[in-house]
């Protein structure tokens, strides 16, 4: 039976996760799991496995799918156990790695980290690797890339890009590379030396470097191309490249070429370039068996005649004819004769020359690609482990040697098998303990059945992290003939069964062609060539260390798919992030927010400064528009609430009957210049503050702060919550009006903040420091007024008794600071987000007033006694005003004191939100800076571009109502806002941008409409 | 390192006469401030800035020298190409500049002011050479200045010079060094019998009977060329004063182990006879 269980949001990349599914696969009552991200392809593979339920097709790419097929369904707990253990042991060591290497997640900050880096060493999922290598040749980086399945169209275009801003693209599918004798990604350790090579195959280059390195030679740099960079379309754009970069390194006096035989015009082209540089060259087109050399360009047939040509030109010894012995290296096993040669390669490239070595000795007709198998015929074959039909879903042979043990078991068992052909390839990469499986397998085999023969050769070199010389004596211990190539080992397979090569002596005939010029290399490549790499490592943090090691210097971009991995977004955010004037424009936008200056000026009636209310039977509420019935619980608990104050109904029986036949008018506090807490409801006799915020002299206006319990913001409307509106509009108002009108321009909001984020208040959660430094400049100007001394006394110990008083002067703050900046209409800065129960609501500095909205979370955090996760009502309220300018959630390192109260954890938890949100925040504000964060400004102006292409949505520190009318506040906590009113309101920026046409928003509205 | 700067050095003359472009090499010595490197044609060596520059090298600045002595082996590859040598290290390759560096003309000057003689050899006198070389009691210094003086035909020479060869331990034997100052002495003074001693170096040069270090030098001092303190003393006895002299001729004692009193004995050596004509 199938059990899955999503991990929603729990990004891992591939790797590790096969690392995973190979440390869970063997534990017992496992019949079978996989783990793998959410993502379409790997969607298929789980259900070519069988393994797709319903959970996981409605898994998005961000998520963890783990499905296990078990007969026991506690296995998952084990399962799940296992898979946090592994995960978090991966985690605490990324964390140690990350004290050292201040990984970063953007490219931004891997440029600021390493300004001077040269190199993008990318190895993200291949979906996303096209648009890493633009963001790499966009930073002027050249690209060495691992990931493979990018699509031959992309490699063209960007190899064309880079060629033409001087860059390099190694790769894609490039597994193996050396630059300035820095291993990359899967390689070998060798010394450096006077040989550079070029070459569009991995093992290829690991085979021709280490026996280079075993010789006593050395290798500088060997340069990946991908395999189908001699392809028509790419035209071998990176090679030419590459080889006229090594004809203008001084250092490499011999260059090496490694290339399956590539389309004619294009080997044209190359073998033309190589005979106009001024160094010798030996060149294997794997595949073809020359008969001669050319002019200065010495042919090879086998990637170990390579190595020895090359060797003997970098040591100025004259190339030889014949570099194969002319006897046979084995003598024929009389049992053997008439048997099959069976090769189990890990290596692509060793598997192709074993193909081909044996197809040329047999007669076979050559070598073919069918589902894995490089020869089939007569029943000799050769197969190529590392292809894609084994590697689906499961570790490269290289990493897990599992696949080539069942095929050693299968064959071992078939009678006419004679000799099996093994490589181990270590270096970088590669597993630490094959040659130990591979040695177990081979004796397992060779006790069942000891005529028969295993043939191996050992990729690599002494300084490998694997013990090279330990390899060879565990495979010769364990029974089988160790060779020092695999063309050496092909051939004793050869020998053993009767047969042998035949390599014919080579002579050197001139070249008669034309030369060409050989182009100049930019400034790029030679910096390339001619200094240590300095890598920013996008995706598997393994590949930093040997660039680390071996001189290079680099910074780990702790990657993760941008849009949550929706191809179209992220084309979308290429284009909008291509805009040259948006920065400039949202520039003007956090200036004018930066530059507000809020004075709290006067409490009236909200009827007297906001005319829609005047005279009419309307409510303002919190969020974007939603009608009665629309509206939660409490929300409409404060509705009646709101109608039985201005006496609208005599009880709430009529007051329901009244909204519910919607004979009362409804508007959002935000189209009315004003702001209200939690449900927000705002009725004509209720008294506001007012802010004016002086910079452009608008004003804006928020209810007070009712105190805790039972109040109308929370849903509650009894007599006692009518009778404290009461008090508040008619005693409080009037005696803070007279107050504040003591001073000239009323109350200066920014000092009053200044001085209490300093206290330890975010101004959402914890207001008690601002509300005091807030009572302390209002309490002598009450008692200077000329009122009862009762009513000041009541006021006063109002104030001081509210801790939350000064929320609502922050929040009619909050509303004057976006409001002056929303005159202006471009940028894509956040300046509004508010929640209403059922949607969240945002705008934007360039789309005005339009409303884009996604389903409200629900808040969690800690609950009042009595009260659980069950009893809140979902995210409501304007005070998202607060986050919106940079205060609450946004600003949680500078609150020690609620972190725990809101859920957020302890210190380091409220820093790491902070830092994250101003990840998705353009600049700091001076004004307010924050002890707690080594005096940092708080992160301000939400840049939808930000938010959807990190997937990290603003945190909204929150109080949590019931969501039963009347009960009031039950706890407080955190809420996220919705992804997707972001992406809405970026779909419409580029829209109005002229971006994409009215059709594609459409549908991609709709997408995030149905997701 | 290989974008650095380097060219803030000097190189010796003698350099262009034998390493040539895309000659082969390897490190065959490294030592505690130099190091050398076995061309096809010549035993390049690499020496910090602060001490003498070899007439078969270079010398670039201490710190310079330092970190590449950090980083190369014995046995690395070397290759000499568009006059810079890169070192193939295990980790990585160091462009050490050539042709680049200030050069210096080690050729032995001649025509010494005969004024300035005397003062030298009081100074000489004074050095207890018998004490302080590097033959020990395996010869008497005397009698070696007097084998040395008395030598004027060819085969007198070949046998002094045979008797010498390799004597003494080090990477310049004591005998090798003491024939270096010796034949120096005698070019510098033009003595007729310079020609047959720089003669019977160069044949002892293409034997193989002593180091390969002294080898080197010997082939240098047949070809006139000396060490650059070799060259300032001459210099100093040519036109300086008698500080500039007794300087130079401490800056010489205080080269090597031994290595500095042993040129200086065959020098002193040779200055006596210059004085006895």
């Amino acid at each position: 039976m199938l059990y899955t269980v999503i991990k929603k949001n729990s990004y891992q990349d591939s790797i590790n996760l096969m690392l995973l599914t190979n440390n869970i696969s063997d534990m017992p009552g496992v019949n079978k799991v996989q783990v793998m991200m959410g993502t379409a392809a790997n969607k298929d593979i789980f259900d070519e496995a069988g393994l797709l339920t319903e959970e996981a097709k409605a898994a998005q790419p961000n998520d963890m799918m783990i499905v296990l097929d078990s007969d026991d369904a506690s296995v998952m707990d084990q399962v799940l156990s296992a898979t946090d253990d592994f995960l978090s042991d991966l985690s605490v060591k990324s964390d140690d790695d990350s004290t050292d290497s201040k990984n970063v997640t953007n490219w931004e900050d891997a440029k600021k980290q390493l300004p001077d880096a040269n190199l993008a060493l990318i190895s993200v999922p291949g979906v996303y690797a096209a648009d890493e290598i633009d963001n790499a040749l966009d930073n002027n980086l050249n690209a060495f890339v691992f990931s493979d399945n990018v699509s031959l169209e992309d490699e063209t275009r960007l190899k064309k890009k880079a060629h033409k801003k001087g860059l390099l693209v190694m790769g894609p599918d490039c597994g193996t590379g050396i630059i300035s004798n820095v291993p990359l990604a899967f390689t070998n350790v060798v010394r450096s030396g006077n040989i550079g090579l070029v070459g569009a195959s991995g093992t290829g280059i690991q085979e021709v470097t280490t026996i280079i390195e075993r010789l006593g030679g050395g290798v500088t740099h060997a340069i990946g191309t991908g395999g189908r960079d001699l392809s028509d379309p790419v035209g071998a754009i990176t090679m030419e490249d590459a080889i006229a970069g090594l004809a203008h390194h001084d250092p490499t006096e011999v260059v090496g070429i490694i290339s399956k035989p590539p389309a004619k015009e294009v080997r044209d082209d190359v073998v033309k370039l190589l005979h106009s540089i001024n160094k010798p060259v030996v060149a294997i087109f794997l595949g073809e068996k020359p008969d001669h050399h050319e002019g200065s360009v010495y042919l090879a047939h086998t990637l170990e005649e390579t190595a020895r040509i090359a060797m003997d030109l970098a040591d100025h010894k004259p190339v030889k004819p014949n570099y194969y012995a002319a006897k046979p290296l084995q003598t024929a096993g009389p049992e053997l004769v008439g048997k099959k040669v069976i090769g189990l390669y890990s290596g692509g490239t060793l598997a192709y020359e074993a193909g081909m070595l044996i197809s040329e000795a047999l007669n076979l007709g050559g070598i073919i690609s069918d589902e894995g198998y490089v020869l089939r015929a007569n029943g000799n074959e050769v197969l190529d482990l590392g292809d894609d039909i084994y590697t689906q879903g499961r570790p490269h042979p290289m990493i897990d040697p599992r696949i080539r043990i069942e095929k050693i078991n299968e064959y071992a068992e078939k009678s006419d098998t004679g000799v099996i052909l093994l490589d181990d390839v270590l270096g970088y990469g590669t597993d630490d303990q094959m040659a130990d499986a591979l040695a177990k397998a081979v004796k397992d085999a060779l006790a069942k059945r000891p005529e028969l023969k295993f043939v191996t050769t050992i990729v690599g070199t002494n300084e490998d992290p694997q013990d090279y010389q330990e390899a060879r004596k565990l495979l010769a211990a364990a029974g089988a003939i160790v060779c020092d190539s695999n063309a050496q080992a092909v051939r004793v397979a050869l020998n053993l069964i009767g047969k042998d090569v035949n390599e014919p002596d080579k002579a050197v005939v001139p070249y008669t062609q034309k030369t060409a010029p050989v182009p100049a290399s930019s400034e790029s490549l030679l910096d390339l060539l001619y200094t240590k790499p300095r890598v920013i490592n996008v995706g598997v943090a393994e590949f930093l260390k040997p660039v680390l090691k071996f001189g290079g210097t680099g910074v780990q971009f702790d990657w993760q798919p941008i849009a949550g991995g929706n191809p179209k977004m992220i084309k979308l955010i290429k284009r909008v992030k291509a805009l040259k004037d948006r920065q400039t424009e949202n520039n003007h936008v956090m200036t004018d927010l930066k530059q507000a200056a809020p004075f709290l000026t006067d409490v009236v009636p909200a009827g007297s400064v906001i005319p829609e209310l005047k005279g009419h039977h309307t409510l303002l509420h919190a969020g974007s528009p939603i009608t009665y019935a629309e509206m939660t619980s409490p929300m409409q608990g404060g509705c009646i609430g709101a109608v039985l104050f201005e006496g609208w109904a005599k009880d709430e029986a009529e007051a329901r009957r009244m909204l519910e036949n919607e004979e009362i008018d409804f508007l959002c506090n935000h189209d009315v210049n004003a702001v209200g807490p939690m449900g927000g409801i705002t009725s004509e006799h209720m008294a506001v503050l007012v802010i004016k915020n002086k910079l452009k002299g608008n004003d804006a206006y928020c209810t007070m702060n009712e105190g805790i319990g039972k109040v109308l913001r929370f849903g509650a409307y009894s007599q006692e919550v009518i009778d404290r509106l009461n008090w508040m509009a008619n005693v409080l108002a009037p005696t803070l009006s007279a107050a504040l009108k003591k001073l000239d321009g009323g109350l200066n909001v920014n000092v009053m903040m200044a001085k209490a984020i300093t206290m330890g208040d975010e101004f959402h959660q914890r207001n008690i420091a601002a509300s005091l430094v807030f009572l302390k400049e209002v309490a002598p100007l009450i008692v200077s007024l000329d009122i009862a001394e009762k009513t000041k006394q009541e006021v006063i110990q109002f104030l001081a008794d509210t801790d939350q008083f000064f929320l609502s002067i922050m929040m009619a703050t909050g509303k004057s600071m976006v409001d002056a900046a929303r005159t202006y209409h471009k940028g894509t800065v956040v300046t509004t987000m508010t929640r209403n129960g059922k949607d969240f609501g945002i705008r934007i500095s360039a789309l005005g007033d339009q409303w884009f909205t996604a389903p409200v979370n629900t808040p969690e955090g800690l609950f009042f006694t009595g009260f659980s996760q069950d009893d809140a009502n979902p995210d409501m309220g304007d005070s998202a005003i607060a986050e919106t300018v940079g205060f609450g959630g946004m600003a949680m390192i500078a609150a020690p004191g609620v972190t725990r109260f809101v859920g957020a954890g302890g210190f380091k938890d409220a820093q790491k939100i902070s830092n994250q949100m101003a990840k998705i925040t353009l600049g700091r504000n001076p004004n307010f800076s924050i002890p707690t964060w080594d005096f940092q400004g708080t992160a301000m102006g939400i840049d939808i571009v930000k938010v959807v292409e990190t997937g990290i949505t603003p945190v909204i520190n929150t109080g949590i109502a019931s969501k039963v009318a009347g009960v009031g506040q039950v706890g407080a906590g955190t809420v996220h806002a919705p992804l997707a009113c972001f992406e809405k309101a970026l779909v419409a920026y580029a829209q109005h941008m002229g971006l994409i046409e009215a059709d594609e928003a459409k549908s991609m509205d709709k997408e995030l409409v149905e997701a | 390192m290989t974008d650095n700067d380097l060219a803030n050095g000097e190189r010796s003359s003698w350099l262009s006469l034998y390493l040539f472009n895309h000659d082969c090499g390897r490190v065959t010595g490294l030592f505690k401030h130099s190091l050398n490197i076995q061309f096809s044609g010549i035993l390049f060596h690499l020496g910090r800035k602060t001490e003498t520059l070899s007439c078969l090298g270079i010398t670039l600045p201490d710190d310079q020298v330092m970190s590449i002595l950090r980083q190369v082996s014995v046995d690395d590859q070397a290759r000499f190409i568009n006059g810079t040598i890169y070192l193939y290290t295990q980790m990585t390759v160091l462009a050490v500049p050539v042709m680049t560096l200030k050069e210096v003309n080690l050729t032995v000057p001649t025509n010494l002011s005969p004024t300035l003689l005397p003062a030298a050899l009081a100074k000489f006198q004074q050095i207890p050479f018998q004490e302080k070389w590097g033959l020990a009691n395996m010869e008497q210094a005397s009698r070696l200045s007097n084998q040395l003086l008395s030598a004027n035909l060819a085969a007198d020479i070949q046998a002094v010079a045979g008797h010498l060869v390799g004597r003494g331990r080090g990477l310049t034997p004591s005998g090798d060094d003491i024939m270096v100052g010796f034949t120096t002495a005698l070019t510098a003074f033009q003595d007729p019998r310079a020609a047959l001693w720089r003669e019977t170096l160069a044949t002892l040069a293409k034997q193989n009977v002593t180091t390969s270090v002294s080898v080197a030098y010997l082939r240098a001092a047949s070809e006139r060329v000396a060490s650059q303190k070799l060259i300032h003393l001459i210099a100093a006895l040519k036109q300086g004063s008698t500080t500039d002299i007794l300087a130079a001729i401490q800056s010489v004692e205080n080269f090597g182990h031994t290595s500095g009193i042993d040129t200086l004995f065959g020098f002193a050596t040779g200055l006596t006879a210059r004085l006895s004509e």
